[in-house]
């Protein structure tokens, strides 16, 4: 018995010090963080916008928004993609083999006549059963095809545009209008980068008018308010920290901007996986490796779009269990980026970082929690070291969740009403109790799922934004 | 059992404790003071808005007037001045930079150009900008290390074509790709009086600077550009090429017809495609046979530009689509098939 406690104690101080290291890394995005986005607003200081709104050389920018079954909210995000700000802007909708009644809508509203498809196949999808454009407002494509999943809408998508970049979006996240002028800032400036990423944030509460944010506000159900923390630490810290420290290898399938040569050049979206966003990235950059083309993938904090979160325990076990499924198939495809010098950074830093971080998370935290519960049940481990357990697992997480929330106030400060703060500070607090656990099980639910070869995608209802 | 030292669990509870209630206070104190101070700081801003405003739209009146903008912090002082800048031109735009002389902007803006700090010297090329003004100092950032001031530098010769400026332009076409945007972009804006410069150019580079120039003359399309459009069109290279029959198409004239309708035959597809676009957008009707024929051509965006350019010649180009129905060639059949369904909309879209 004393062998197995000892076995227990040392394994629980290992686990203990993989929380301090993976905590402390985070830290160290946050730090990241901070420097990048005062560099990014000094690099926009003052910055004069419409001077790309009147350019004759703007690079043409295709929206792709994929849209499965989504007739309710069609129609109002279509609308605001086409009155984003942006001088050379097209909107293509592939409309996934729904079956409600998303194409009878879109073809009222939108004056659609069928016309023939004239595109180039570079990347296979599915066929298309129906090629539109709007006789009320030119600017918009509306092509209708077998159902195939998002990775094959995209691919034909791609196809379709005509833009020299393509932002791909899920058809019901509302972008804000000048998202675009400043997304596609770092194409401008450097011909190198091949992708750009947004910032999304969480409309469950937010003040929606016209398919428009006007306000955010804090959600005061504590499932909704808690992600809201986790969105905010995803894309403020992660992305934005991970733009100094070797490059990003995720830009949200919800907003996302590539060069569309370089996607179609790459083979397009690859179907049979559910983080096919996350994959494309990650095969931009190891080609840019493997071809000598310094490929850089940049996360842009300014650029807002915003999304409905799930507001049930069930749709976001579904969510999460999805994600970590997507996230595990990506790296395994590419394991062989794992410690390679060919690759430099991506394969030495932040390949590494995303196995031991993001992957093996859930492995190590259940192991660490289980063995606490055994080691005090059979009195290997006391009391002393379970509180230390907690205080730097989760303790640790809060003051940074807190500190995250600090840089917010700092910076954009989106949530202008001092009582906003306080629920975020509340839900900030409340995250690490209860929450963390659950994302823990879904997530080890998703990579057993991905060891059983599982890709479905599992249903997400929405329940619609909160319009003022 | 192996026990924790009390000591230890205390160090890390005071630490988390300490860092958290930092945290915390820093959030809370920063959102009362912003809360608090945003009214009176708003209320500040209007009245020096309005005050700047007033003195803008008359002439007559002297720096006096701005005695709310003179209130201001520095900080604030700018961003009241850049607020209005952007809306402004002419003798208004002159004042507002009399103003910001007033001030003391001016004068800060100069300095800042010549910091050490990239980001310093952003900011006085983005303010003199702002003010239309700075010609001391900022054709001398043209050839700063840092890209992002450079690419200012760049948008602000837009607005002061002067020679030296223009002709360090024209030299960093395609040979800095660190601003290739803002170098075209700039170009263009600079506009007709460019032509005669850019024709030189054009004569003379190559590679990638040859192809950045022709894509700035497509977009300016002066009569002076069409000799060394016609010249490019022999070019070796394909992309140019193809980018000297768009500008030809776009300049016009019977020679750049005749150059065109010989280059629907051009070895290199993409450039066959650009005379077909060319044509179609010259609307040069004897040319529909040259495009009919393109409707069976092996590369698929050569079939597509030649159908577009059919229809777009009316009557005549319909007779050869309608005639391509019933090709033996699938290729030509169905191209012909597809732009006889499409609407006007889709047309301009190809």
């Amino acid at each position: 018995m004393a062998a197995v406690n000892d076995f227990l104690l040392k394994g629980e101080w290992l686990i203990l010090v993989y929380f301090l290291g993976v905590n402390s890394f985070y830290g160290l995005l946050l730090v990241s963080s901070a420097l990048e986005l005062r560099r990014h607003r000094r690099r926009f200081w003052q910055e004069d916008y419409s001077q790309l709104l009147s350019s004759a050389v703007a690079p043409r920018i295709s929206i792709l928004a994929p849209a499965y079954n989504e007739a309710a909210t069609v129609t109002q995000s279509v609308k605001a993609l086409l009155t984003l700000r942006y001088p050379n802007l097209e909107v293509v909708l592939i409309n996934d083999g729904s079956s409600d009644t998303t194409m009878e809508v879109l073809i009222r509203d939108f004056e659609l006549i069928a016309v023939h498809p004239v595109y180039h196949r570079v990347v296979q999808h599915k066929p298309l059963v129906g090629y539109y454009r709007s006789q009320a407002n030119p600017r918009l494509v509306v092509a209708d095809k077998v159902n195939g999943g998002k990775a094959d809408a995209l691919n034909a998508g791609m196809n379709i545009a005509q833009g020299d970049l393509a932002c791909a979006i899920d058809a019901d996240t509302i972008i804000e209008p000048d998202a675009m002028l400043r997304m596609v800032q770092p194409f401008l400036v450097d011909d190198q980068v091949v992708g750009t990423g947004g910032t999304i944030r969480v409309a469950n509460s937010a003040v929606v008018k016209s398919g428009r944010v006007l306000e955010a506000r804090a959600p005061h159900r504590p499932l909704i308010g808690i992600q809201v923390m986790e969105y905010l630490r995803a894309f403020f810290v992660g992305r934005l920290g991970w733009n100094r420290l070797g490059g990003n290898l995720i830009i949200s399938g919800a907003f996302g901007l590539f060069r569309r040569d370089s996607v179609l050049a790459a083979g397009g979206y690859m179907e049979g996986t559910v983080g096919e966003d996350m994959e494309l990235v990650v095969r931009l950059r190891r080609l840019g490796h493997e071809k000598r083309l310094h490929n850089r993938i940049v996360f842009v904090p300014d650029p807002v779009a915003w999304t409905e979160v799930p507001s049930t325990l069930k749709v976001l076990g579904r969510q999460r269990d999805r994600w970590h499924r997507g996230l595990s198939d990506v790296l395994w495809r590419n394991r062989g980026l794992f410690l390679n010098p060919r690759y430099g950074v991506l394969g030495l830093m932040v390949y590494p970082s995303f196995v031991l971080v993001e992957l093996l998370a859930p492995v190590i935290e259940a192991v660490g929690l289980i063995g606490l519960g055994v080691g005090i049940g059979t009195g290997g481990v006391a009391w002393e070291f379970a509180v230390l357990f907690f205080l730097v697992a989760y303790g640790y997480a809060v003051v940074l969740d807190v500190l995250t929330l600090l840089l917010e106030e700092l910076s954009y400060r989106r949530y202008r009403r001092l009582r906003d703060r306080l629920w975020l500070l509340l839900w900030a607090a409340m995250g690490a109790v209860g929450y963390r656990q659950l994302t823990v099980y879904w997530r080890l639910r998703g990579i057993w799922k991905f060891l059983r070869g599982k890709t479905d995608w599992g249903h997400m209802a929405r329940t619609g934004f909160r319009t003022s | 059992m192996t026990t924790i030292s009390g000591d230890l669990l205390v160090t890390v509870i005071v630490v988390e404790l300490m860092v958290l209630m930092v945290g915390l206070a820093v959030l809370m104190a920063h959102a009362l003071y912003t809360g608090m101070r945003r009214r009176r700081r708003d209320a500040a801003l209007r009245a020096a808005g309005a005050a700047l405003q007033s003195a803008l739209d008359d002439p007559g009146s002297t720096p006096a007037v701005l005695g709310p903008l003179i209130e201001l912090s520095p900080r604030q002082q700018i961003e009241t001045l850049c607020a209005v800048a952007t809306s402004l031109g002419g003798m208004q735009r002159q004042r507002l930079a009399a103003f910001a002389q007033e001030l003391g902007i001016l004068g800060a803006a100069g300095d800042k150009c010549r910091s050490r700090l990239w980001w310093k010297r952003l900011q006085g090329a983005r303010l003199l900008s702002l003010l239309g003004t700075g010609e001391s100092v900022v054709p001398g950032l043209l050839e700063d290390p840092n890209p992002v001031v450079r690419t200012e530098a760049v948008r602000w010769v837009a607005g002061h074509p002067k020679d030296p400026a223009v002709d360090r332009l024209l030299a960093m076409l395609g040979a800095d790709h660190l601003a290739p945007f803002a170098v075209e972009d700039s170009l263009i804006r600079i506009g007709e009086t460019l032509t005669p410069r850019l024709a030189e150019h054009l004569l003379v580079a190559s590679d990638d600077a040859l192809r950045a120039g022709l894509r700035v003359a497509v977009s300016l399309a002066g009569s002076a550009l069409l000799p060394p459009g016609l010249k490019l069109c022999e070019s070796e290279d394909p992309e140019a090429r193809a980018l000297s029959a768009e500008l030809i198409g776009a300049t016009g004239g019977e020679a750049a017809v005749e150059v065109l309708t010989r280059m629907v035959r051009d070895p290199e597809p993409k450039c066959r495609a650009a005379a077909a676009q060319a044509l179609g957008r010259l609307g040069h009707w004897p040319a529909a046979s040259s495009l009919a024929e393109l409707l069976g051509d092996r590369a698929w965006e050569v079939r597509q530009h030649a159908g577009a350019a059919l229809r777009s010649l009316g009557s005549p180009g319909m007779l050869f689509l309608r005639r391509s129905l019933s090709s033996d060639d699938p290729f030509a059949a169905d191209v012909a098939r597809q732009m006889l369904d499409l609407p006007d909309s889709a047309i301009r879209g190809i």
